[in-house]
């Protein structure tokens, strides 16, 4: 059994008519069994054809992961136009769409051996990641 | 919310010293900026009780019933502020038809940042109806949720 610590913290003095400023953090172990067996962190160039980024974890995440994706694609600049929006799909169902210097974090869960697979609409993207197979 | 471009900064920092052969250490930072227009033009935070439910019967956010919709790319923070039973989260592109596809699982007290789009989520050529879904799994298992949600570009 391992353990990873999660703090998120989110700001905003204008969105709402009063200042909104969460601060949270949680302590996750993950479980001592096969479906809690691996994890990985890496990077990836994506493409219009969908990339599996849990290629490594056993065949697919077994139940619940922590799933970490930001898409690392340069931002739009005077002149030079942003990299693409990654579109994060469950089972080839799109439940995510990721714009350049922007991430996502879930304990996600898609049923039983679960696949996760990034593209792009069109175009080159590229994201890092972490999956941390949970129970 | 003021009128205007409005600003969000997320920063998110994932510590463990056993999950990897070597310690990990990473801090995260994004700056958002919520556009002065109908596209972004919403957010709300709420809280819930969540009920056993199957996919589909669930608590939408928006309600099915609120007449307008989420437009273009939307934030959810959400939290399971309960503390037994876990919650399930789910996303639907469409007002009926279309069964919610089961993304999150939060045990009690974690947490989750998720972006949708009406666009590459839509399932019938229609930018409408997206939702977000929670509910628990087992029939009496009910926790609590907050659940925060902006708008952002088309």
């Amino acid at each position: 059994m391992a353990s990873i610590k999660v703090n998120l913290t989110i700001n905003s003095s204008d969105v709402f008519p009063y200042v909104v400023d969460i601060n949270d953090t949680k302590t996750i172990s993950t479980a001592s069994d096969a479906n809690a067996n691996s994890s990985s962190l890496g990077q990836l160039t994506v493409s219009t054809t969908a990339l599996t980024i849990n290629t490594e974890i056993d065949g697919g995440i077994d139940n619940r992961a922590l799933v970490y994706i930001k898409n690392t694609g340069s931002v739009a600049t005077a002149g030079v136009s942003a990299d693409p929006n990654i579109i994060v799909d469950d089972e080839g169902t799109p439940i995510m769409e990721i714009a350049p210097g922007e991430f996502c974090f879930l304990p996600y869960n898609g049923g039983a051996n679960s696949t996760l697979t990034v593209e792009t609409a069109s175009g080159t993207g590229y994201i890092s990641f972490m999956v941390v197979e949970l129970t | 919310m003021s009128k205007g471009n409005n600003t969000l900064k997320c920063t998110v920092t994932f510590s463990s010293t056993d999950l990897l052969p070597a310690s990990l250490a990473m801090t995260k930072t994004m700056n958002l900026t919520v556009p002065g227009s109908t596209a972004g033009n919403e957010a709300q935070m709420q809280t819930f009780t969540a009920p056993q439910a199957a996919a589909g019967s669930g608590i939408m956010i928006p309600p099915n019933t609120q007449a307008h919709d989420m437009t273009g790319r939307v934030f959810f923070f959400v939290q399971n502020t309960g503390s037994t039973y876990n919650l399930l989260v789910r996303v639907v592109s469409e007002h009926s038809g279309v069964t919610p596809d089961q993304m999150g699982d939060l045990a009690p007290g974690e947490f989750a940042m998720y972006q949708f789009d009406d666009g590459v989520m839509d399932s019938d050529g229609t930018r409408d109806h997206l939702r977000l879904e929670i509910s628990c799994a087992t029939a009496a298992q009910t926790t609590t949720a907050t659940v925060f949600w902006w708008e952002m570009a088309a």
